[in-house]
């Protein structure tokens, strides 16, 4: 039996903002970037998040993640309120209930595509003996088995992405969050991946959240939000 | 991230820049190598200097003469003996007794008269142009006899051949002045080994007109030494000189004749204390009882404080290197730091906690520190051995006995490799703390 389908089917978790804001720097020098962001996300939703560049695209997805903590307003994920949280719990958060997709892809250069997903399995205490059999199925799931013994620097932009997408759903993450995940792929690779997302999605159960310039990507999202001036609109 | 887990992603990460770790490796290597090689010599040349002090024996040994203390200053180095007292069976027992004694020999002396071999070939180097050198002119000589089986706790230092076998009554062991009075070389004193000697005990006996008859023994001489354990020409076993003395004390006083009987059941005794701190107090007890006593205790305390110094100081400079080495660790892993700072945040976002960043760049250290500590000792104990063959060659060169270096020093190797892993440690406590507390946000450049 897959040790996949030993796990608990995870469940997509809501997001709800009221008045969130963030700057960075303090005093005088501070820089506001979110301004008061309102948002309501049902659980298992995929979500396009658009704007241009400066409009806190990629900071709003770093308070999603629990990269940080945020300085004002509010801010629940499922039941988590990410205004308390600091340090290990924080990591805790992110262990345990989101999963990232980086546009540089974020793998670990020195190991292989099957470590760089037992890493994260790893940081979560799955036992050791779970891990290889649950992470060659994550591999073969992406289409990237026989390059499991691979480090990224012998894969392409493609199959970085794809072991990078395994790696975010190696935990079964609720909350799946991606930020230009095709920025730096081809048409080709760009399908794949996104069919990959897609099937988070549908058969993970988890929420997505995506930013992207790319309305192709855009366009296969139930729910998008424009994001301009650190305020979401539309 | 468990341990194991840190492990190999350190391990990973080394691996991936060679050169760097290669340089840094070779920095720790340098540092616990000097240290190491210094540490070993300054071993062996304290063990050696203080070695040297105990005359072959140990460096803790006291001589106790068959004599009253010196009043004025009993517990000086070498005090001048008070009047002549009898050192018997009693009094050994009494010290025996002493506190922080861990053996008590002792010494017999017998007044013999020496018969070196005949003249010509049965020792080469006999003769010569002088018609008088090699001649096999009698002598009145000492043997000094000790228990021989407690060789090691004797100042004895064997020169040439080797000690008689203990009990043996036909075996001696002879002194430099032996060759002295046969006008032999003494920088070969091989020559007199094989060789026999008479050696002839005189009994004085009133018999009507006094009469002086000698017993004769013939002894093979062993070996050529250098001793402390009492004052005579000839070593040999204890049962050889109780023999000879027996047969004096067979006869009557013959003080008018310069052949007074022995004053004294024993000639002294060797005391061995338990350490150099000990020395002192077993004099002290010693003295107490009656007896005259000498050791090198001020001597070896002077000398040990120069040692100390000597060993501060390359201790410092082992220091100094692996100072410098640990100065390498923490600039190779603060360039580390920078490099993978997104690295990190992306590790953190995953779900890494500070304590995870943490093992991963402390066992990367570890890992520098354990091989360069490893590849130092090897080293720093290469240099040693051949320094020690270099000296060694020399001093034979030299006519002196060679420096025993003894076996590895695992004590100095395991601190070697142990020190230059905690040293790895400390030194990358400062940049796996700074790259522990990079915020996960540091991964937004990748986001």
């Amino acid at each position: 039996m897959s040790v996949l389908a030993e796990l608990p089917a995870p469940r997509g978790v809501s997001i709800r903002a009221r008045g969130l804001v963030h700057t960075y720097g303090r005093g005088p020098r501070a820089v506001p970037v979110l301004r008061g962001v309102d948002l309501d996300v049902p659980a298992g939703s995929h979500v396009a998040l658009q704007g241009p560049s400066g409009a806190g695209k990629s900071t709003l997805l770093s308070l999603l993640g629990g990269l940080e903590p945020p300085r004002g307003g509010e801010l629940r994920v499922g039941d988590v309120d990410l205004r308390g949280l600091r340090g290990g719990r924080l990591a805790a958060y992110r262990r345990l209930l989101v999963g990232f997709v980086f546009q540089h892809f974020g793998l670990v250069e020195v190991l292989t595509a099957r470590e760089n997903v037992m890493l994260a399995m790893s940081l979560a205490g799955v036992a050791p003996r779970l891990r290889r059999r649950r992470a060659d199925e994550m591999l073969d799931a992406v289409g990237l088995a026989p390059r499991a013994d691979h480090r990224p620097a012998q894969l392409s932009g493609g199959e970085q992405q794809r072991v990078a997408i395994a790696r975010a759903l190696a935990n079964r993450p609720r909350l799946l969050l991606a930020d230009e995940p095709t920025g730096n792929l081809d048409e080709e690779s760009t399908e794949r991946v996104l069919a990959l997302l897609d099937d988070a999605v549908a058969n993970h159960g988890c929420t997505l959240v995506v930013v992207t310039h790319n309305p192709l990507v855009a366009r296969r999202a139930g729910v998008r939000l424009q994001l301009r001036d650190g305020v979401v609109r539309g | 991230m468990s341990w194991r887990d840190g492990m190999l992603l350190a391990l990973r990460s080394v691996v991936r820049r060679p050169a760097r770790t290669a340089l840094t490796v070779l920095a720790v290597a340098l540092g616990s190598g000097l240290l190491v090689a210094l540490a070993a010599i300054a071993q062996v040349a304290d063990t050696r200097v203080i070695g040297e002090l105990g005359k072959g024996g140990p460096t803790t040994a006291i001589k106790v003469a068959a004599a009253a203390p010196d009043p004025v200053s009993p517990d000086s180095d070498s005090p001048k003996p008070g009047p002549a007292r009898n050192l018997d069976e009693a009094a050994l027992r009494a010290i025996r007794r002493a506190s922080a004694v861990a053996s008590a020999i002792p010494v017999l002396a017998q007044e013999v008269i020496a018969v070196p071999p005949p003249r010509g070939a049965a020792i080469q180097g006999f003769g010569g142009a002088d018609p008088d050198r090699g001649l096999a002119q009698p002598f009145n000589a000492v043997v000094v006899g000790v228990d021989l089986n407690s060789l090691n706790s004797l100042p004895v230092t064997v020169l040439a051949g080797r000690v008689p076998a203990a009990g043996s009554v036909t075996e001696v062991a002879v002194g430099l002045d032996y060759l002295d009075k046969l006008h032999l070389d003494v920088k070969r004193p091989e020559v007199v080994l094989g060789t026999e000697v008479e050696l002839g005990t005189p009994q004085v006996q009133a018999q009507g007109a006094i009469r002086v008859r000698a017993r004769w023994t013939r002894a093979v001489i062993t070996g050529v030494v250098a001793q402390q354990v009492g004052d005579g020409t000839f070593l040999a076993s204890r049962q050889l000189t109780a023999a000879a003395r027996a047969w004096q004390l067979g006869g009557v006083d013959g003080s008018n004749l310069g052949l007074p009987l022995p004053a004294s059941q024993y000639a002294g005794v060797i005391v061995v204390a338990n350490s150099l701190d000990d020395v002192h107090t077993v004099r002290a007890e010693i003295t107490a009882l009656g007896y005259s006593t000498s050791a090198p205790e001020h001597l070896v305390a002077t000398v040990q404080r120069y040692l100390h110094v000597v060993d501060i100081v390359l201790g410092s400079i082992g220091l100094i290197a692996l100072t410098i080495a640990a100065l390498g660790i923490a600039n190779a892993l603060l360039a580390a730091v920078r490099e993978r700072r997104r690295e990190i945040g992306v590790l953190k976002a995953i779900g890494a906690r500070d304590r995870d960043v943490l093992r991963w760049f402390l066992a990367e250290a570890l890992f520098s520190g354990v091989a360069g500590g490893v590849l130092g000792t090897a080293a720093g104990l290469g240099a040693v051995a051949a320094t020690g063959a270099i000296v060694n060659g020399y001093l034979v060169q030299q006519g002196l006995a060679g420096v025993d270096l003894g076996g590895v020093p695992l004590l100095t190797a395991a601190i070697g490799v142990g020190g230059s892993a905690v040293l790895a440690l400390l030194a990358a406590a400062w940049p796996a703390l700074r790259a522990a507390r990079l915020p996960a946000r540091e991964a937004v450049g990748a986001l």
